[in-house]
């Protein structure tokens, strides 16, 4: 059925999943119901105010930031900033996960017993069941390859979380996973959009009315329609502000007036589907689901006009009819693919039965057309990975073995700049640099598709190009006395395209069990074909790309348990589509790769393996601790026992220790200062670069090169802190000095 | 179906506006003073000020205009005739202003301050405020937020002046001196559509809400809204209470009916799309880094053979041999290219929006001039022309050195550091040593009767030189090149040392170069 293609949901799920919700109305916490072999999870709805606005919570719109170490995927990687959520939705599922019901263990046996889960509920139980939903994704689905995929079904729920948890939602390709149904005036899907100081003093009557446990509604309610006056108004300013951002270009008035206006922050997430008496139609587009929340409640006629604050109400009622009906309803799906929305076809008919105005189905188009522009620019991006990699290889092959003939090390050599070498690496600098930048960019902006954070690829490359020249800056910062002028590199010298990096970066890390990782491409064939299941392997150094390989990078990192160090060995694959380990993977961990290899017996031409879905991959390799670099970092620091806890963090405040690619630019701070006034950076920095080596951070064929600043600055350190240094530092710096 | 972006950014931006409520707030308190007994008693301004729970009003009143004058006072960039110094830029000196609003202004200027100071601290306090007024009082309110703005800091919220049916405030010259100003976006002017405004003097800025009967539109664009309202001034009082109730009241109904003319939404979108193509400096600063990193290269490549980038640029151009310097001398004229766009965009802003700009850009664009110009020195005087830094030099190498001389760095330089990248601080050295060089070149080219008073006006020149350099020198503002065998400077010297003979008394310059010293001049101790 076309629809399950849709939604991912069929009919039948659907009505399960709403005698479920219906059936919820009578328990205090859940109802569960197994059909198939599929567990539904169903939420009873509440109507008393305190369950949609938390009783002590101040915010405008009853919101809160959701915590790190709960939901660690529920974030802006980039910009660095946490979902956030209603209140009250939120402290409704920690009741239900708590230890007062046996949610939490019927859902354990559940997932032991590897079945398919569907969250569902009716009205606020549709918000629970949304928040259950990521609660389950987040503490199993990522966590354990064999945990089944969940269903949230939802029935008129309000909105639950912003921008950024949509964003979250659909950078983990979790988004498909969620399906709602509204009818057409339900006024509950649009509550949120409402400031609470307008509606508080209305909501309890409201609430009320639409309690289905209560009297039925008067159509002459003078309430309900200031209600549903002062819900579209705050609508009407959420989606204006909403379609002024698509289409603007940064306005400074609309920023200036933005900060005069209280709009909602929450945003519609996953699938919607409206209907109508005829239709069904089913848009994926939040943008655009924001802007049809406005207007389907339109109408020229002045009749109906006067009705809809009654029907408003007595649409939250008509979801069983809905479930009868999916059948025999007409089905549009509402995408950029589809023909002009105003045309004389069925779409266009669709939005009529919606009501919606000529300038209601303009700020639809401009939403699907933003979205339109965000893939634009991604593979716009896309076209110059190539050169990325063309650089960095260069710099790798060429550049550095250069360097390491002088007995240097590339930093140095790139501080000196004395050959046509360096100048090549320079200018090689800056280009890289205008590319990430303009990536950086549109991140920052929002100006790509929410996958694209997510996606491994980019966190590698940036990775390596963190790694690789962000050295390079450091020494170009250095060389020009940068740090005379603007202070030290870690305090207003790092370029944000360094700092968004790493944190793509740490977050891939924090999702791994172990610590020591790093990031492997599959090498080049060993015997000829190329052999995408089986244990990862590093390729052995290749002059060329094998015959229908290309070049993406190298492998980084170095192996934990030998503790054998970085490498730096070329990397192929056959096509960027089929880069199966461009996340982050465990040395020597075994993977499977989804269906399309298993076509053929290892061994096979490569022809045969078809485009891994990169997405899914991750999540069954990544296993989450929800462990913050941050404190990953401070950790570490304790675990060194350098004194005060307090002293400690203020002198480590601006230190380039937190960062392995920083660490040329804490060397040179530390490098004119006396001993005493630094030691406890000294000691941070050399019990940090062990680790730094095993992960690749920082490349040991560099650091204790004879020339290298590192070295030379070693050489002038107290005997007495040499002496007590950790062994392996020790043990390294003397087999150089033998070795030369 | 229309599809213009413009015309849907139009609507979605009135429709924004009117249900934020702000025009509700602010016209209602409009009106209560206006209904209040005492309010018409006065010929003078009446300020009142609410404060609300999510911001601060602040509400200006005036007398109504009888004549609809086109007075209008100008005001020079000079300070103690103009209270808006500030908003001169470089490209306008001066503008003009609405007398009968200018006059209620300034008549009421100490109580302005005072209440100046009290909106700062509740601008500190995160609160927003809002500056309203109608017709006259709504021009008042426009200048009170213009002088206000300056004193904001840019990281805070900034003010909104809502006017409603109010005369322009200002001349051509002002509104181009705030188009290219943040400032701009702090004006929100509300008319109906049936009124028309004098715009033959006064010309409009901010953005205009024009009120039709039940639908109204936002307008940033100053031709448009000329297009759609100018016209002779009617007197017609119109009632903005009962405009915006009719607005209100169709809210949620569908009828979109067409507002703004066909012809005048074309034109809003062709000058839209000439503003996303001009000049991106944000852009295109990147490629300039690429530039120079290439000049910087050459640089070090010439002094590799002994001579400084500025001799053999010269040398190179009056024979060009190689491809690289050829290369050179095109990401010279790009970088020019580039910066004279930049100078030339800040210059349309006023001097105070100037700071706002990056620090990246201040600091690029000094390194560019340090950099480029000796090698427009070079040129200039390969060509035989004389007095470069009075008459030679590019207006960009002035602007951008005076911009970075406004800019208050911290400088904490290390005393024996290296200098050997250094770039010579000021950036017409090389101007400098080229005119010494012809003081020299006229000393010793005295033919028939010396004239001894010529004479001694010609070395006075060049001690003066000397004491220049002796400066820099000891400052270490000057890059080790100049010392390098084959430059100009060491040309210089030598003449120099021949014509102070040994006779002279020896100053701390001629000992520093006699012993030697300057060879280890800049490197680290």
């Amino acid at each position: 059925m076309a629809f399950e293609a849709l939604t991912g949901v069929n009919g039948d799920l659907i009505t399960i999943s709403w005698m479920a919700s219906k059936g919820a109305n009578q328990t205090e916490h859940y109802l569960k119901e197994e059909v198939g072999g599929i567990v539904f999870f169903a939420f009873p709805p509440s109507f008393s105010a305190e369950d949609l606005f938390a009783t002590a919570n101040t915010s405008p719109f009853g919101e809160i930031k959701m915590k790190r170490n709960q939901f660690p995927c529920m974030r802006s990687i980039g910009n660095n900033v946490n979902a956030t959520v209603n209140e009250a939705f939120l402290k409704n599922l920690e009741v239900i996960i708590g230890p007062r019901t046996s949610f939490y263990a019927s859902v354990q046996s559940a997932v032991e017993r590897e079945q398919q889960i569907v969250f569902t509920g009716h009205s606020l139980g549709g918000a629970t069941a949304i928040l259950a939903t990521v609660w389950y994704l987040e503490t199993y689905f990522i966590r354990n390859p064999n945990v089944p995929e969940p269903r949230c079904v939802t029935f008129g729920a309000p909105l639950v979380g912003d921008y950024i948890f949509k964003h979250a939602l659909g950078r983990e390709n979790w988004s498909r996973f969620f399906v709602n149904f509204v009818t057409r005036f339900d006024i509950v899907p649009r509550i949120m959009l409402a400031r609470k100081a307008s509606i508080e003093k209305i909501l309890p009557h409201v609430l009320g009315q639409l309690d289905p446990r209560r009297a039925s509604i008067q159509e002459s309610d003078q309430i309900i329609t200031e209600f549903y006056t002062t819900v579209m108004r705050d609508t009407y300013t959420v989606a204006s502000k909403a379609v002024c951002q698509l289409i603007g270009n940064g306005e400074a008035f609309l920023e200036t007036l933005s900060s005069f206006l209280e709009l909602s922050p929450y945003r519609p997430v996953g699938t919607f589907v409206f209907s109508t008496q005829k239709r069904l139609v089913v848009v994926n587009n939040s943008d655009a689901i924001l802007q049809m929340l406005l207007y389907t409640c339109q109408s020229n006629d002045e009749q109906e006009l006067s009705l809809i604050p009654f029907l408003s109400i007595r649409d939250h009622h008509g979801y069983e009819e809905l479930v009868q009906s999916i059948g025999i309803k007409l089905l549009n799906h509402l995408d950029l693919h589809n023909p002009p929305l105003d045309g004389e076809n069925s779409i266009g008919s669709a939005l009529n039965d919606l009501g919606m105005s000529t300038r209601g189905r303009q700020c639809i188009h401009a939403a699907l057309e933003a979205e339109k522009q965000r893939v634009e620019n991604q593979k716009n991006i896309e076209t110059k990975r190539d050169k990325i990699v063309e650089r960095l290889t260069w710099i790798v092959e060429k550049y550095k073995p250069k360097c390491q003939t002088h007995k240097n090390g590339y930093y140095d050599c790139f501080k000196d700049s004395k050959e046509d070498n360096d100048f090549k690496a320079n200018v090689t600098r800056v280009e890289l640099a205008g590319i990430f930048d303009e990536v950086l960019g549109l991140v920052k902006k929002g100006q790509l598709p929410d996958g694209f954070e997510g996606s491994g690829g980019w966190i590698n490359l940036a990775t390596q190009y963190r790694r690789l020249i962000e050295p390079l800056d450091i020494s170009n910062y250095y060389r020009h006395l940068k740090n005379e002028d603007t202070g030290p590199y870690m305090l207003h010298g790092r370029p944000s395209r360094y700092i968004y990096a790493q944190r793509g970066y740490d977050s891939a890390r924090a999702h791994l069990a172990r610590p020591a990782v790093g990031f492997y491409f599959f090498g080049p064939p060993r015997a000829g074909p190329f052999r995408p299941a089986g244990k990862i392997h590093m390729s052995k150094p290749a002059p060329q790309s094998p015959a229908g390989f290309k070049r993406v990078g190298f492998s980084f990192a170095g192996n934990p348990q030998t503790r054998k160090p970085a490498t730096g060995l070329p990397a192929y694959i056959r096509d960027p589509q089929w880069a199966c380990p461009l996340g982050p993977l465990i040395y020597g961990q075994k993977i499977q790769c989804p269906s399309p290899p298993r076509h053929g017996p290892l061994g096979q031409s490569p022809r045969a393996i078809g485009p891994l879905d990169t997405s899914r991959y991750e999540h069954r390799i990544l296993k989450p601790k929800g462990m913050i670099a941050e404190d990953v970092f401070w950790n570490k620091v304790n675990d060194l026992n350098l004194g005060l806890q307090q002293e400690i963090q203020e002198n480590l405040k601006i230190s380039g220790s937190k960062c392995g690619s920083c660490f040329w630019a804490e060397v040179e701070e530390l490098k004119g200062k006396p001993y005493e006034e630094v030691e406890v950076r000294v000691k941070t920095l050399q019990g940090m670069l062990e680790r730094w080596i095993g992960d690749g951070e920082v490349d040991d064929k560099e650091i204790f090169l004879e020339g290298s600043t590192f070295r030379k600055w070693w050489n002038t350190l107290p005997d007495n802190h040499i002496l007590h240094s950790p062994l392996y530092l020790r043990g390294r710096l003397m087999d150089e000095t033998r070795a030369t | 179906m229309e599809s213009s972006s413009s015309s849907l950014k139009c609507s979605a931006l009135g429709k924004l506006v009117l249900s934020s409520g702000l025009l509700h707030s602010s016209w209602s308190k409009i009106s209560e003073i206006h209904k209040s007994p005492y309010s018409n008693q006065d010929s003078g301004l009446g300020i009142k000020i609410y404060r609300e729970e999510k911001f601060t009003l602040v509400v200006f009143v005036a007398p109504p205009i009888f004549t609809s004058s086109s007075d209008s006072t100008l005001l020079p960039g000079k300070e103690n005739e103009n209270p808006f110094p500030f908003l001169c830029s470089e490209n306008n000196p001066s503008f003009s202003l609405h007398t009968p609003a200018f006059k209620l202004f300034t008549s009421a200027y100490k109580s302005l301050t005072y209440l100046k100071s009290e909106l700062l601290q509740t601008l500190e306090s995160e609160k927003p405020v809002i500056i309203t007024g109608a017709s006259l009082g709504g021009s008042v309110a426009s200048l009170y937020t213009l002088w206000l703005l300056d004193t904001i800091d840019p990281k805070l919220k900034r003010p909104l002046c809502i006017t409603f049916g109010s005369p322009l405030i200002g001349d051509v010259s002002l509104q181009q001196i705030l188009e290219n100003s943040v400032r701009n976006s702090c004006f929100l002017h509300v008319v109906a559509a049936q009124t028309r405004i004098r715009m033959d003097f006064f010309k409009p800025f901010g953005t205009f809400l024009i009120c039709f009967d039940s639908r109204c539109v936002c307008i940033e664009d100053p031709v448009a809204v000329t297009e759609l309202l100018n016209g002779v001034h009617d007197s017609e009082q119109v009632d903005y209470g009962q405009v915006l109730r009719r607005l209100d009241q169709s809210m949620l109904s569908m009828a979109d009916s067409r507002l703004i003319p066909e012809a005048v939404i074309k034109g809003m979108e062709e000058r839209a799309e000439m503003k996303t193509l001009r000049f991106d400096m944000f852009k295109k600063l990147n490629d300039m880094k690429i530039s120079m990193a290439y000049i910087e290269w050459y640089k070090k490549k010439c002094r590799d053979v002994k001579i400084g980038y500025y001799d053999r640029f010269k040398t190179q151009l009056a024979f060009p041999s190689k491809e690289f310097d050829i290369k050179i001398k095109n990401h010279k004229i790009e970088l020019n290219r580039y910066w004279k766009s930049v100078v030339e965009e800040v210059e349309k802003k006023p001097q105070s929006d100037i700071s706002i700009l990056k620090r990246r850009f201040l600091f690029s664009g000094n390194n560019y001039r340090r950099m480029i110009e000796p090698l427009d020195i070079a040129e200039y005087y390969l060509e035989g022309r004389k007095e470069y830094r009075t008459s030679g030099r590019s207006r960009q190498y002035v602007m951008l050195e005076k911009w970075f001389g406004m800019e208050p760095i911290e400088k904490e330089r290390r005393k024996n550091r290296d200098l050997s990248d250094l770039l010579t601080f000021d950036s017409c050295f090389w101007a400098e040593v080229e005119e010494s060089l012809i003081v020299i070149n006229q000393l010793n080219t005295t033919v028939g009767v010396r004239d001894d008073a010529r004479e001694v006006l010609l070395t006075r020149k060049l001690v003066e030189f000397e004491e220049y350099v002796w400066e820099m020198i000891r400052k270490r503002e000057v890059s080790p090149e100049i010392f390098l065998e084959k430059s100009s400077f060491m040309k210089w010297w030598k003449e120099y040392k021949k014509i102070k003979g040994f006779n002279s008394p020896p100053s701390y310059f001629t000992e520093f170069m006699n012993t030697g010293k300057y060879k280890s001049y800049g490197q680290s101790q």
